[in-house]
């Protein structure tokens, strides 16, 4: 199978603003209890749940305490057992509310098993499909795309499926350990995603900065039919969808709402997978996920959570602060987004917690863009953010359109490398946005 | 909320500080920058053009120091004067000009007025630079009009070609007569020795006072490639452009009746070198897509050559790129890269 260089991308070996903030045991997680989760009704894309428990209830572990009817959407369960608190609106990351389940814990992590919660569904893919709904699993790299649906290939054919272990945004290592500790059940996570969507082949993508993970992936994978190992460059951002597809099967993902799945590839995180061979073969909800806790906290490293887990807590257990923060982003340095307070709850697709003690301030002051090309080169799309940036301080739709705005993917490179620190990404969002907001007028 | 407070036992004492504290405004990602600023590329470019710089006092002796700082200070001047009209900051100060002054002096010949070198880096960066809309706005190179109104006010000194006089403009007498360069003696029919295309390559033939040694503007193309400030797409191009009309139309007996001395002395003589590392590949004068990129170089050097060929001028660079500067905008707005994942789009989109 070809493998394709990346377009553009960077190199974040040894980012300097990263620098002496890196995991004592990048290859191990550890579980924390928190007293409380937080568990918001809307943690995936799509429609939010509907609370369906009460305060003063008392739950257990995996009981569902949010759902809908709606198609796009995921459960929610209780991540402990114990009492509801409250059922209230509640901050979340990327700012905006959203119902929220309050839960107090009673660390006896009782385990939900009425209405067949724990059996195992049959082999038939509406069976598994419905019991990964059941579930609640959504994209836990990040995306939180309800993973039901993004298996439910309908007419068309998946001849691969790729599991997502490139993990490249910097500094993150907990798909890392992930990988390191389940190497079985993610490799099982697979093979049931490939007899959903029956693909005849599996591909797990790993980062070759990560030689354990992919030495025992490699292992793992020795006597499974049709699962090869293949091991990427560490170049940002790698772990993109189309980057991915692109990288392992020299696929092009079609621009204008193009999926995967157009191009015969299902892309899962190994987290994903992780939860899919919980529900399948355990029956188990998706209730916890591990993070990288990273930056100017006392000790960072991996953590397994519930989730629902409030950032802050997260912190304290790891010996809280080094140095008064200015800056707490929840996910990674690249796309990760930054809270305004502590209190919020770490989502599903949360991967990380990333503090900045010292202010960078004079890092996001703005200069003319000289045109030095640099964007350009670092974008793995190959669109020209400066012209884009341009564009759309001009307001000029029909350019930005032209220039294919709506295929950026937000990865951020374009505004790391850019020597007048403008902010193209975050302009580039914009523009996409508008097109959007313009298209759906126009329909 | 407040009943819901955290458990406070051996959390760290900065932590219980800023645990309540509300952060800064949200800021959109990423949460990294690689830091390298405007001011280090183009204190890059001074540093790639130090050879050159160093080797003309070597040939010219002293007398050429003058020119570099007069030009480099009303560059500077020109740039401050624009910033305060347009009410900028001043402070945001990115050695841009002193670029553009030092390329001016390069291309200045030693024994002009004085008042020359301050005249064409001011207007340079006046009228081609801040009155489109300053840095990376430009769609002419500064450094190129300040030397095409020069040479266009003041022809007669503007075409002198002392010879070099190494060491330290000590070996033999400077005189501001003009001696023939490569490039007179190919457009006066004649043909060029080895030996003469080795005082080219070296800086030993007559010249303006930067622009003689290929090899030290080689030395520093190198240092600007190494530092991945300019790619060779757009400096290649315009070679082979300069290369292929040389070797078709250049020599005295038809078409590709050119021979590999002529070839090779319009690629080393002239601002070749100097144009091809330093002028075209100016950021704000030059398409970005990588196709466009080589079409405007291989344009630039068609056009240079269509000058040094068949106009008065031998030296027709200056005249050629800022020409095709002209091209820049339209080649931005027709060409682009194909996005990942895009389909049946012709090469024009």
């Amino acid at each position: 199978m070809p493998q394709k260089r990346p377009l553009g991308g960077i190199k974040t070996h040894g980012e300097w603003l990263l620098a002496g903030k890196q995991l004592a045991k990048p290859d191990e997680y550890t579980v924390f209890e928190p007293q409380y989760v937080f568990l918001p009704m809307l943690q995936h894309i799509g429609a939010p749940c509907e609370p369906i428990v009460e305060v003063g209830q008392s739950v257990k572990l995996g009981q569902p305490v949010g759902d809908t009817e709606e198609k796009v959407a995921a459960p929610v369960h209780a991540s402990v057992s114990g009492t509801v608190k409250s059922v209230e609106e509640w901050p979340r990351v990327g700012g905006g509310k959203a119902i929220t389940v309050m839960i107090q814990n009673d660390h006896r992590y009782s385990v939900w098993e009425e209405q067949g919660h724990g059996e195992l569904p049959s082999a038939s893919v509406k069976d598994r499909l419905a019991a990964i709904r059941k579930a609640g699993i959504v994209g836990m790299g990040g995306a939180t795309f309800p993973t039901a649906l993004k298996l439910d290939r309908g007419e068309k054919e998946i001849e691969v499926c790729i599991l997502n272990g490139a993990e490249c945004e910097p500094g993150l290592s907990a798909d890392n350990a992930l990988m390191i500790q389940q190497t079985q059940k993610i490799v099982r996570g697979l093979r049931y995603i490939m007899e959903i969507c029956s693909a005849a082949r599996g591909l797990i993508g790993i980062e070759e900065d990560k030689p354990r993970a992919i030495e025992k992936m490699r292992r793992a994978c020795e006597d499974e039919a049709g699962i090869e190992v293949e091991t990427l460059p560490s170049i940002y951002p790698q772990g993109g969808e189309k980057q991915l597809i692109y990288a392992l099967t020299g696929r092009e993902v079609p621009t204008n709402g193009g999926l995967p799945a157009d191009v015969g590839v299902v892309v899962a995180n190994v987290g994903t997978a992780f939860s899919v061979a919980g529900a399948l073969a355990h029956g188990s909800a998706l209730v916890n996920r591990v993070c990288t806790v990273s930056g100017d906290v006392l000790h960072p490293q991996n953590l397994q959570f519930p989730i629902g887990t409030l950032v802050g807590d997260l912190i304290e257990h790891c010996g809280g602060f080094k140095g008064a923060p200015s800056k707490v982003i929840v996910g990674g340095p690249m796309m990760g987004r930054t809270i305004d307070s502590l209190q919020v709850p770490m989502e599903k697709g949360a991967n990380g917690i990333l503090v900045y003690a010292q202010e960078h301030d004079h890092l996001y002051a703005e200069s003319p863009c000289i045109r030095c090309n640099r964007c350009l080169e670092a974008c793995p799309m190959r669109l020209e953010p400066w012209a884009i940036d341009r564009a759309y301080r001009k307001q000029k739709w029909a350019t930005c359109r032209w220039l294919q705005a709506e295929s950026c993917i937000n990865c951020g490179c374009c505004t790391y490398v850019c020597p007048a620190t403008r902010r193209l990404a975050e302009k580039i969002v914009e523009a996409k946005n508008e097109l959007a907001r313009q298209r759906k007028e126009a329909e | 909320m407040a009943e819901f407070r955290m458990d406070k036992n051996e959390s760290a004492e900065v932590f219980e500080k800023n645990k309540e504290s509300r952060f800064p405004a949200l800021q959109a990602s990423p949460h990294l920058r690689r830091g390298s600023g405007t001011r280090a590329i183009m204190g890059n470019v001074l540093l790639a053009l130090l050879p050159a710089t160093l080797g003309s006092v070597w040939f010219f002796g002293p007398a050429v120091l003058p020119y570099y700082l007069v030009a480099v200070f009303f560059a500077l001047a020109a740039d401050a004067l624009a910033q305060f009209l347009r009410k900028r900051r001043v402070d945001t100060f990115d050695l841009s000009p002193v670029v553009t002054g030092v390329l001016l002096a390069m291309s200045m010949p030693l024994g002009t007025p004085l008042w020359f070198a301050a005249l064409g880096p001011a207007l340079g960066i006046l009228v081609a630079k801040e009155l489109f809309g300053g840095i990376g706005y430009n769609f002419l190179n500064p450094a190129l009009l300040g030397r095409a109104v020069l040479r266009l006010a003041f022809p007669q000194q503007m075409s002198m070609n002392p010879a070099p006089s190494p060491p330290f403009g000590l070996g033999q007498s400077v005189d501001a007569v003009a001696s023939a360069t490569p490039l007179i003696t190919l457009k006066e029919g004649g043909t060029l020795s080895a030996a003469d295309l080795l005082d080219s390559f070296l800086g030993m033939a007559a010249g303006k006072i930067g622009e003689t040694s290929a090899l030290l503007l080689l030395l520093g193309a190198v240092w600007l490639l190494a530092k991945g400030i300019i790619r060779l797409r757009i400096p290649l191009a315009f070679l082979a452009g300069i290369a292929l009309m040389a070797f078709v139309f250049g020599g005295n007996e038809g078409l590709f009746g050119a021979g590999w001395q002529t070839v090779l002395g319009h690629l080393l003589g002239g601002a070749t070198m100097l144009g091809a590392f330093f002028m075209v590949t100016d950021y704000g004068s030059s398409p970005s897509a990588p196709l466009a990129q080589i079409l405007f170089g291989a344009l630039c050097g068609v056009v240079t050559m269509l000058f040094r060929l068949y106009s008065p001028f031998p030296e027709g660079f200056t005249f050629a790129v800022l020409i095709v500067n002209f091209s820049v905008p339209l080649l931005n707005r027709v060409i682009r890269p194909r996005v990942l994942g895009e389909k049946n789009r012709s090469l024009l989109s």
